[in-house]
């Protein structure tokens, strides 16, 4: 089983939680549940109502689209993310691809966390926030050699 | 004394940092070079004047000085505003280069105008160059660098000027003094070489987007312009007072032309190497310890000191001595001081003023004071040496301006801090201009909901028959607050009101827009409406009911006499569809009525299961203030869906639920979101009872709980008017924030030396935190004791990450903090070396960690318990023996959190 410091070392690794507080993501180490997969499970489905995001801690998870790749999570890898923004089902499926051991963070828990910790809220905004600048800048720098 | 030692000293003279290097090497050494080739010009152009035209010439020569002066260099600021820095020096010193070979050419053919242009053309020449340079050295540093740096600066100036006067001394005998021009072409093309090699931000090279009034207009905004043109003028005038004294002085000291000149070489050789040796030792020294205003008080005061000396003893020795201060302060730590106090302007504003400041402002007033003396000494018959009256006059008005300057220049760091934020407070809208009525009326059509609800309550107290006609197809609109508010908006053109179409809305869907429809409905008919309300009431439509029980909480108090125990048992019993809208509105009318005997009613509306029944009831509670419900209400400050309503109450109870409050607090047993919800409520209790309570248990708080109460404090300062904050207290509760900041900052050092993993790296990562957290604590603090607005601009710029706003934040905080405060935060907050900054920290606290053995028992004791996990994990990293041992007792913590990363590091450590 993960420490609460080990939990928080991965989960700071994620990008929507870069910018909160590492004190803060004890919180969130808290409610991050460790599951095992042996090679070959099924995660989630396409289309799945979406419930939690995952966090590869050991193997590899491959995210698909029927047969089409998406990509390869390998430890330290986030997958599922959105699931806890959005109610969109999902939109590719997961599937072990060498026995893996996920941190589940449940969205529920995920939200009723937020409510009541302003911290985390203002990290995830602010980690949001930076995105977006990013991609403005981007484009801004697009359109500008375009 | 041995290198390190010698290292130490010239890292005291001068402080530059590694990063600076490649702006201030080659700005010094040009600086340097462009005072050498001053100093090589001046004696020349002395020498060819004189024998040529005599000294009887020279007076006419300076009127034209500042006739010509004035005039050039009013184009060119103008030029400043229109050419990119960087270009303008290119293409000044090329000018100017070509201008000395021009001369080469045509001084030999003697003709008399050629050296009154030349004489005339060197002053020119001093100015603009040196104002140039110091143009270029405000854009490329901070103000924080400047402090350290522009001493430097100005020693190699006058180091320059020294070696100028020597080399011409040395050489002119065997070139001639044509062909120094030649010199100073060298000289001056060294200076744009090195110059060409100074690389910095944007701004270097930034010109002037904006137009605008022109540089008079800019001085005519800034009172810190005004400040400095003031100055310029004073010294220049003062100054023209006093060389005439040390003239005439001179003249009676010395019969023979020849012994004249020997002492004023003498002289003026010394002078300038008093110059240097004060410019290496002591510019950086005083501005550093005594601010720049002290160092501004300098020169005036000298020269007070030695008019006094001509008055009194006139002599050699007081002509020296007044003439030390002008020729010894005025090119070293004045010019430096002066040129500090320009760093706030905007660089855009600096550009189109210093020019001007620096070369009208400085003949013109010389010119004023030469006709100054003129018409004392020649007019009025006043002695040379009674001139030093006159002196001491305009330097008392000098020191008062100087003094009053302070608060010029910390409000222009203020304003600089200030610039990166807009005040939406500012952007207010009189509607009575006819402009903004049309455009509120305009942007009722926006199809964006909350526009138009901004729009209506613009426009609540507006009267015009044109803003019915708009507003009334908005009680349509499909959303209840356009509908609601834009009865309210019509109720107010009683003349234009469509009665009808308001009574159709007191079938609305939405018990708010009924409520306002039937308040409108009786608002028109005084007399009548408690009988309408009466029938309301009474009526069998649930709709009318419940818009009546609403109009009278939300509105009539002076209904109540409509509400009886029968009619709210009656409420709380109805079951209908209206049932809950019923008994928000019983909540709101019992908070309203007060009665006591009426507490058992909004108990049971406590226990509703409708939330928003309990949230009015909450409301209402703190309406009455029942103090056998705080407890309650304490426990509701865990319901993120009741959180909002039981802090308000709560802070409606003020200083009666203050006991309740503090053991809530207090106790760590209590679940910390709750604990987090009575500091928030603290906050909102504007007493002094809060402030002392707060200040009184930060002591016994966690580090948790302390920066919770830190900023409850801080928020009642920004609102409380005239609360008062013990000073001294603040203070030891700052001096221990500062040791904590000091602390982190010594544990950082430690771990970030070592490359590590990411237990390590998590460690340093929360280290930073915790410091950034202390950081935040100290600037609250100092908000208690400053101008909280001020202190938390200075804190946005320190935490900016933009070097500037840094920098201005710094000098801000250097300029408006105590000096006992500032001594012991600035050199944490800016130190110039990280072995400086715990030095400081050693001296003030007297300790000092040195291993890292010592950082984790530091960090393993410490009271925040996620810092103690972070650091016990971090020995899993090749853990020496001496830190598994310490993990060993952290293994028995409190905490489960830390327990549990100790026994993750002894089962990997096998022991």
């Amino acid at each position: 089983m993960l420490t609460v410091v080990e939990k928080v070392i991965f989960l700071q690794e994620v990008d929507v939680f870069s910018e909160v507080p590492t004190e803060q993501l004890a919180y969130l180490a808290a409610i991050a549940e460790e599951e095992i997969f042996s090679q070959g499970e099924l995660i989630y489905r396409e289309q799945d109502p979406a419930e939690a995001m995952y966090l590869v801690v050991e193997g590899k998870v491959r995210l698909h689209r029927g047969s089409l790749d998406i990509t390869v999570a390998d430890p330290g890898d986030p997958f599922g993310t959105w699931a806890l923004f959005d109610d969109e089902p999902r939109v590719s499926a997961a599937t072990v691809l060498e026995e893996a051991r996920l941190l589940r963070l449940n969205k529920e828990e995920f939200v009723d966390l937020l409510a009541d910790n302003v911290g985390i809220t203002q990290g995830v905004l602010k980690a949001l926030v930076k995105r977006m600048r990013g991609l403005v800048g981007r484009v801004g720098a697009g359109s500008t050699q375009g | 004394m041995d290198f390190l030692g010698v290292k130490k000293v010239l890292a005291g003279l001068v402080d530059v940092r590694r990063e600076e290097l490649p702006r201030i090497l080659p700005l010094t050494l040009a600086y340097g070079l462009v005072m050498a080739s001053l100093y090589v010009l001046k004696p020349a152009r002395n020498a060819l004047f004189l024998d040529q035209l005599g000294v009887g010439q020279l007076p006419y020569v300076l009127m034209l000085v500042a006739l010509i002066g004035g005039g050039v260099a009013a184009i060119f600021t103008r030029l400043t505003r229109l050419v990119r820095l960087d270009r303008l020096i290119l293409g000044s010193f090329l000018f100017l280069m070509i201008n000395l070979l021009g001369f080469r050419l045509l001084l030999p053919y003697g003709w008399g105008w050629s050296f009154y242009l030349f004489y005339v053309w060197v002053n020119l020449y001093g100015l603009l160059a040196t104002s140039l340079l110091w143009l270029l050295a405000g854009v490329i540093f901070n103000p924080r660098e400047a402090r350290r740096l522009f001493g430097l600066i100005g020693s190699a100036g006058i180091a320059g000027a020294i070696v100028g006067g020597a080399f011409t001394s040395w050489v002119v005998a065997r070139v001639g003094t044509e062909n120094l021009l030649l010199v100073c072409v060298v000289l001056l093309g060294g200076g744009l070489l090195l110059l060409l090699q100074v690389r910095s931000s944007g701004e270097v090279s930034s010109r002037e987007e904006k137009k605008s009034g022109g540089a008079l207009a800019d001085i005519g905004r800034s009172n810190l312009l005004q400040l400095l043109g003031s100055m310029a003028a004073l010294a220049a005038v003062v100054a023209a007072v006093i060389d005439v004294q040390f003239n005439d002085i001179v003249d009676r000291a010395f019969a023979d032309k020849d012994a004249k000149t020997a002492f004023f070489g003498q002289f003026f050789a010394y002078l300038s190497g008093f110059a240097f040796l004060f410019q290496i030792w002591c510019t950086p020294r005083i501005l550093r310890s005594l601010g720049v205003v002290s160092a501004l008080l300098f020169l005036p005061l000298s020269m007070a000191l030695g008019s006094v000396a001509v008055l009194f003893a006139p002599g050699l020795a007081a002509g020296i001595l007044l003439k030390i201060g002008d020729g010894g302060f005025r090119h070293s730590l004045h010019k430096s001081a002066v040129e500090i106090l320009f760093l706030p302007i905007p660089a855009a504003v600096k550009q189109r003023t210093k020019v001007l400041l620096d070369t009208t402002v400085d003949n013109l007033a010389t010119g004023i004071g030469a006709l100054l003396v003129l018409v004392l000494t020649a007019v009025l018959g006043v002695s040379y040496q009674h001139l030093g009256f006159v002196s001491l006059a305009l330097v008392g008005l000098w020191v008062g301006l100087v003094i009053r300057g302070r608060g010029a220049y910390v409000d222009a760091f203020r304003q600089a801090l200030d610039r990166r934020a807009i005040d939406l407070g500012e952007l207010t809208v009189e509607v009575d201009e006819a402009a903004a009525l049309d455009s509120l009326v305009a942007s009722l059509d926006s199809g964006n909901e909350r526009q138009v609800v901004y729009a209506l309550d613009m426009l609540i107290s507006v009267r015009s028959r044109r803003l019915a006609a708009a507003v009334r197809p908005l009680l349509q609109h499909g959303a209840a607050e356009v509908r609601q508010k834009s009865i309210r908006v019509l109720c107010n053109q009683a003349a234009e009101l469509p009665v009808e179409e308001i009574e159709e809305l007191l079938q609305d869907e939405v018990l708010e827009v009924r409520v306002e429809a039937l308040h409108c409905m009786c608002s028109q008919d005084e007399k009548g409406a408690e009988m309408r309300l009466r029938g309301a009431l009474q009526s069998g439509d649930p709709k009318l009911r419940s818009a009546a029980v609403g109009c009278i909480a939300a509105h009539g108090i002076e209904a109540g006499e409509l509400v009886d125990a029968a009619f709210v048992e009656e409420l709380l019993a109805d079951r209908s569809a209206e049932g809950e809208d019923n008994r928000v509105q019983v909540a709101r009318i019992l908070g309203n009525l007060g009665r006591p005997e009426w507490r058992l009613y909004l108990r049971q509306l406590l226990e509703d299961r409708s939330p928003r029944v309990v949230e009015q009831a909450i409301g209402s509670l703190g309406e009455i203030c029942d103090p056998e419900q705080i407890d309650w209400l304490l426990d509701r400050l865990g319901d993120r869906r009741l959180r909002r309503a039981a802090r308000q109450a709560l802070a409606a109870y003020g200083p009666a639920a203050l006991p309740k409050l503090r053991d809530c607090l207090l106790d760590g047993t209590v679940d910390p979101v709750i604990r987090s919800g009575v500091a928030r409520v603290l906050s909102d209790i504007r007493s002094q009872e809060v402030v002392d309570l707060l200040l009184e248990e930060l002591d016994a708080a966690s580090p948790w709980l302390e920066h919770l109460m830190i900023k409850s404090l801080s928020r009642l300062r920004r609102v409380g008017g005239d609360l008062v904050f013990e000073p001294r207290r603040v203070e030891e509760i700052l001096a221990r924030q500062v040791e904590a900041y000091y602390q982190f900052y010594e544990g950082l050092q430690l771990y970030q030396s070592v490359d590590g993993e990411a237990p390590l790296q998590l460690l340093q990562k929360v280290l930073g935190e915790k410091q950034a957290q202390v950081q935040e604590r100290i600037f609250r603090l100092l908000g208690l004791l400053y101008p909280p607005q001020d202190m938390h601009r200075a804190y946005l710029g320190l935490v900016s990450g933009q070097a500037r706003l840094r920098a201005s934040a710094l000098e801000f905080l250097d300029n408006v903090l105590q000096r006992r405060v500032k001594e012991q935060l600035l050199p944490l907050l800016d130190p110039p070396t990280a072995e400086s900054a715990l030095a400081h920290g050693e001296e003030l606290f007297g300790h000092r960690l040195q291993k890292r053995e010592q950082a984790l028992e530091w960090l393993l004791g410490n009271r925040d318990s996620w810092l103690r996990a972070c650091a016990a994990y971090s020995a899993i990293e090749a853990g020496s023996e001496a830190q598994i041992e310490l993990v060993r007792r952290a293994a028995d913590d409190a905490n489960e959190m830390v327990r549990e990363a100790a026994e993750r590091v002894l089962s990997e450590a096998g022991s």
